[in-house]
C-alpha cells in the first residue's frame, strides 16, 4: 500500500469527508474509511488515493513533490505588501448609526494625515512594492482629502508603481476632482448602500435628499464609467430573511453583480448601540443560508449572475489551492505582511477591525507607525495566535485547510483569545458555511454546482465543474 | 500542401550532404558559403552554389527565398528544413519509438535522422528568434546526442526556441543539471492520455508507461522545465476528460499549458479511426467540464485541431491555429467564414465522410 499523508475526516450526511493539509478532499463511504484505517485498501483505492493527493509511493516521487507544492501554495503568504488601506482622514460629513470607524466630526482638528505621514506613506509604497499593489482609501470620508489622494496617485504614476485605487466614499457628493480620477482605468469607487432609499435614509443619511443624491451619484458613475466602476456594500441591521431578500432584490435592480451579506459588525460605535448583536448570531446564520439559497436560485433560474462575496471566499478556499489573500479566511494569517491599515495618525494595524478596537479602547492592536516603523515584538506575539494549523481546537477539524483564524474577531467579541474555538462566532459561522457547501457536494446538487462554478470563475456561462468528489 | 522533401537533378562537388540558404538571382552567391543563388520559372527552380548546381520542381508555385535547405547529393533529395515563411519548422529526429500509440500519426520505423552537423549549420542560419519543433518517433531516445547538440546550438544562438515532443519515458534525475541550462529555451510537449494508469498504458501500447511518465514529469518539474501537457481526445478517454483535468490541476499545475487535441487522421489513427474518433461537434460536454476545472485552477487550456465551427460558442476562444501550414486545408464552405483566419482548418488528409458532422461557415 502507498504511504499516506496526514488526513482528517468528518461525517457529512451519509458520507465521510476526508481532507488533508494541502486542501485535497473527497467524500467516501464508511466502508472505505474502515479499509483506509485498517490498511486494507484495494488496488483501485490506492490509485484513487494517489490521484487525489492523499498518498505517495516513495519520498521525492511525483506525488510527493506535487503534495509539497500544493502545501506551499496553500500556506505561503506573500512576503510583500499587496493591499494597503489608507485613512487620510477620520472626519466625515455623515453620522451613520453603526459607524464602524468611530468617525470624527467634519470640522474636528487633528484627524488628518500630516505632511510627515504623507511623506512616509509615499516612501513606504515606493520601497515595498515591486508588483501589483491595491490602495484603498477609507475614512472617515476620504473624499474630504482629495488633495492627498491626488498626490498619492501622482506619486504612483511617477514611480511606475502598478497600483489599483479604490475610494470608499458615501457618495453624498461627487466632486470634479473625483470625476477626473474616475476617468482612470485603475480607479474605482466602493460605497455603502443599505438597500431601498427609505432603509438607507433611516440607517445612514437621516435625510431623504442626501439619499437621493447618493443614488443619483451612484447611477451617474455606472452610466458614465460602466457598471464595474462602482461596488456597493450593504450593512444589514435586520437579520430576518425577508429583510435580506429585499436588499438582494434591490441590489439586482441597481445592477450590482456582487453583494456581501454580513451582519452589522460588532465594533466601532456599533458595539455600544447593538450590544445584543454579540450573541444573536443563530438568527443570522439561518437567514444567511436562506438568502444564499435565494441567490443560487436567482442565478440558476433567472440568470441573475450575482455573486455573494462570503460564499465566493469560502468556495475559493476549498477549490483554489493558492487562494490565501483574503485575511478574513486564511491560515496562517500573519499580520502586517501583505495587508495593512494605516490610520489617520500614521499608526499601523493588521485590519480595519483591529483599528476600531483600538479606537474604542477595547484593546490596543497597534503594530507600529508609518513614521517610526513596525513593532516586531508585538507582531510576533500576535502572529503565533494566527495559525489554525497549531491551534489545539482546530487541528482535528476536517475543514481546517479551507478555514481561517481570526484572533481579532475573538478579542472583539469575547475580550480573550482562549475561548474554545467552537464557542466563537467565527467558528460557528464558518462551520455552518462549510457544512452547507459539503452537504451540497454530497448531494450532487446541480443548482449548487452551477453556483460554485459561477462564484469560482466569475463566469456563469461555463459548464459546472463535475469532477467526481464522491468515492465508493 | 507544401513540399518539404524534393527530388533534385544536377551536378555536385562531392557526395557530402550540405546546407544552403536560397537567395534569388545573385550570381556572386557562389563565393559565399551556405548561399545557393536560384532562379525561378513558375514551379521550376534552378540553384547554383559552391557545392553544386541543381534543379527541382515544386507542386505549387510558392516562394522559396531565404529557405534553409539540406541537400543530399547521393540520394538526390533536398529538405526545406527551415522555411522562411513558416512558423511550423520541424526537425524529425528519429522514427524510432519505445511506445506504439493506438492513434500514432507517424508510426515507428527503424530510421534515425541523426544529421546533427547539418541541423546545426541550418539552425545557425535561422531567422532571429525562430521556434523550431523537434519531433519523432521519440527524440529523447537520442538524448545522449540531442542534449549536447541543443546546448551547443543555444550557446551560439540563444535567441532560438525549441518545442520538443517527447513521451517523457527517458528523463532521469541526472539529466536535471543539463535541462536546467536549457529550460528557458525549450517547451516540452508531453502527452498524458488518462488519469488512469491502465488506460494510458493501453493507449500508448506499453506496460508501465504511465509510471515512467510520472517519473519523467517529476524530473522535468524539478528541473524547472516548461511543459505543455497534451491529451488527444479518444473514445478511450473522452468521458474521463474532467478527471484528467483534475489530475493536471492537482499534480501538474507547474505546466505552462494543457492542449486538448483532436485526432489526426493518418497513420494508426486512420487504421483504427472507427474505434478512436469522437465527433466533438456532437458530443462536447466532457471537454466543457474539463475546461471548467482547469479554468478555475488557472491552467492555461487550449483546443488543438478543433475547427472553430465544431466548438460550442462559449468555448470557441480556447481554439488554436494548431495545424502546421504544410498539412492543413480549408474546406469548400470555409470560403467566406469570418473565423477562417483564426481557425486551424482540417488536416490535408481529412476525410469529410468520416469526420465532423456539424460544420459550416460562421
Amino acid at each position: 500500500m502507498a504511504e499516506l499523508f496526514p488526513y482528517t475526516f468528518s461525517l457529512i450526511g451519509k458520507k465521510i469527508l476526508l481532507s488533508n493539509d494541502a486542501g485535497d478532499f473527497f467524500l467516501s463511504s464508511e466502508n472505505f474509511l474502515e479499509r483506509l484505517i485498517n490498511k486494507n485498501c484495494t488496488k483501485k483505492d490506492n490509485e484513487f488515493l494517489l490521484r487525489k493527493g492523499f498518498a505517495y509511493n516513495e519520498a521525492n516521487d511525483f506525488y510527493y513533490n506535487s503534495h509539497l507544492l500544493r502545501l506551499k501554495q496553500k500556506k505561503q503568504v506573500a512576503g510583500k505588501i499587496s493591499y494597503v488601506i489608507a485613512i487620510p482622514t477620520l472626519r466625515c460629513d455623515l453620522a451613520c448609526d453603526y459607524c464602524q470607524v468611530s468617525r470624527a466630526s467634519i470640522n474636528a482638528k487633528g484627524f488628518d494625515w500630516t505632511d510627515e505621514i504623507i511623506f512616509a506613506f509615499k516612501k513606504f509604497i515606493s520601497g515595498s512594492s515591486d508588483r501589483k499593489l491595491k490602495i484603498e482609501f477609507q475614512g472617515g470620508e476620504p473624499s474630504l482629502r482629495m488633495d492627498i489622494i491626488e498626490d498619492v496617485v501622482e506619486h504612483c504614476d511617477k514611480e511606475g508603481i502598478d497600483a489599483e485605487f479604490i475610494i470608499c466614499t458615501n457618495l453624498s457628493t461627487l466632486s470634479e476632482s473625483l470625476r477626473k480620477l474616475l476617468e482612470r482605468k485603475d480607479f474605482f469607487v466602493s460605497t455603502s448602500i443599505d438597500g431601498p432609499a427609505k432603509l438607507h435614509t433611516d440607517n445612514r443619511t437621516k435625510d431623504e435628499f442626501i439619499t437621493a443624491s447618493v443614488l443619483k451619484n451612484y447611477q451617474e458613475i455606472q452610466s458614465t464609467y460602466g457598471s464595474g466602476k462602482v461596488n456597493a456594500l450593504p450593512t444589514i441591521t435586520n437579520d430576518s430573511f425577508e429583510a435580506i431578500r429585499n436588499i438582494i432584490d434591490y441590489y439586482v435592480s441597481i445592477g450590482q453583480r456582487s453583494i456581501f451579506l454580513r451582519p452589522v459588525n460588532y465594533q466601532g460605535f456599533a458595539r455600544k448601540t447593538f450590544a445584543a448583536a454579540k450573541d444573536e448570531y443563530y438568527n443570522w446564520i439561518s437567514s444567511y443560508q436562506k438568502a444564499l439559497q435565494y441567490i443560487f436560485d436567482l442565478n440558476f433560474n433567472d440568470s441573475a449572475q450575482i455573486v455573494e462575496v462570503g460564499f465566493e471566499v469560502a468556495i475559493k478556499r476549498i477549490f483554489l489551492p493558492s487562494y490565501n489573500s483574503h485575511v478574513d479566511l486564511r491560515s496562517p494569517n500573519p499580520a502586517v505582511r501583505d495587508y495593512l491599515v494605516i490610520n489617520y495618525d500614521g499608526d499601523l494595524y493588521p485590519s480595519d477591525e483591529a483599528r476600531m478596537l483600538s479606537r474604542i479602547r477595547h484593546i490596543d492592536l497597534k503594530m507600529g507607525n508609518i513614521v517610526s516603523g513596525i513593532n516586531a515584538k508585538i507582531l510576533k506575539d500576535f502572529n503565533w495566535n494566527q495559525m489554525n494549523e497549531i491551534h489545539e481546537d482546530c487541528i482535528h477539524c476536517a475543514y481546517k485547510p479551507f478555514c481561517g483564524i481570526d484572533t481579532i474577531d475573538d478579542l472583539s467579541r469575547y475580550n480573550r483569545t482562549d475561548l474554545p474555538k467552537h464557542e466563537t462566532y467565527f467558528c460557528k459561522s464558518n462551520m455552518s458555511t462549510f457544512d452547507n457547501i459539503f452537504s451540497k457536494i454530497e448531494q450532487n446538487d446541480p443548482v449548487a454546482f452551477f453556483n460554485i462554478q459561477g462564484h469560482l470563475s466569475g463566469d456563469f456561462s461555463l459548464k459546472p465543474i463535475m469532477a467526481n468528489w464522491l468515492y465508493d | 500542401m507544401i513540399d518539404l522533401k524534393l527530388n533534385i537533378q544536377g551536378t555536385f562537388q562531392d557526395s557530402t550532404p550540405f546546407v544552403i540558404k536560397l537567395k534569388k538571382g545573385n550570381k556572386d552567391g557562389h563565393s559565399q558559403k551556405h548561399i545557393g543563388s536560384f532562379s525561378k520559372k513558375g514551379k521550376d527552380i534552378i540553384v547554383s552554389s559552391g557545392k553544386g548546381n541543381f534543379g527541382f520542381s515544386l507542386t505549387n508555385d510558392e516562394g522559396v527565398e531565404d529557405d534553409i535547405c539540406i541537400v543530399f547529393p547521393e540520394t538526390k533529395t533536398l529538405f526545406r528544413q527551415i522555411r522562411a515563411n513558416s512558423h511550423s519548422n520541424t526537425i524529425l529526429l528519429t522514427e524510432q519509438c519505445d511506445q506504439a500509440c493506438i492513434m500514432c500519426s507517424q508510426p515507428p520505423k527503424n530510421k534515425i535522422y541523426d544529421y546533427y552537423r547539418l541541423y546545426r549549420e541550418a539552425l545557425l542560419l535561422a531567422p532571429n528568434e525562430s521556434v523550431i519543433g523537434i519531433t519523432g518517433g521519440e527524440p529523447t531516445l537520442e538524448k545522449e546526442h540531442l542534449f549536447p547538440f541543443l546546448l551547443d546550438v543555444l550557446n551560439e544562438r540563444p535567441d532560438l526556441k525549441f518545442h520538443i515532443l517527447s513521451n517523457a519515458q527517458h528523463f532521469l534525475n541526472e539529466d536535471i543539471e543539463m535541462l536546467d541550462k536549457m529550460n528557458s529555451s525549450i517547451l516540452w510537449g508531453i502527452p498524458v492520455y488518462s488519469h488512469d494508469p491502465q488506460i494510458h498504458d493501453e493507449v500508448v501500447g506499453k506496460q508501465g508507461a504511465y509510471k515512467q511518465l510520472l517519473s519523467g514529469l517529476n524530473v522535468l518539474f524539478k528541473s524547472g522545465a516548461s511543459v505543455e501537457i497534451r491529451t488527444v481526445v479518444l473514445e478511450q478517454n473522452f468521458n474521463d476528460l474532467p478527471l484528467i483535468a483534475e489530475f493536471i490541476s492537482k499534480h501538474a499545475s507547474l505546466c505552462a499549458m494543457w492542449a486538448i487535441m483532436q485526432l489526426e487522421d493518418i497513420g494508426y489513427a486512420k487504421m483504427n479511426w472507427d474505434h478512436l474518433f469522437i465527433d466533438t461537434s456532437k458530443r462536447f460536454s466532457p471537454i466543457a467540464n474539463a475546461i471548467s476545472i482547469t479554468n478555475i485552477n488557472t491552467i492555461n487550456t487550449k483546443l488543438y485541431n478543433f475547427p472553430i465551427c465544431t466548438i460550442p460558442r462559449e468555448y470557441q476562444d480556447y481554439a488554436c491555429k494548431s495545424i502546421s501550414d504544410w498539412k492543413n486545408q480549408y474546406l469548400d464552405f470555409c470560403g467566406d467564414c469570418r473565423k477562417r483566419s483564426e481557425c486551424c482548418g482540417v488536416f490535408d488528409w481529412y476525410d469529410e465522410k468520416k469526420g465532423f458532422e456539424m460544420m459550416g461557415a460562421l
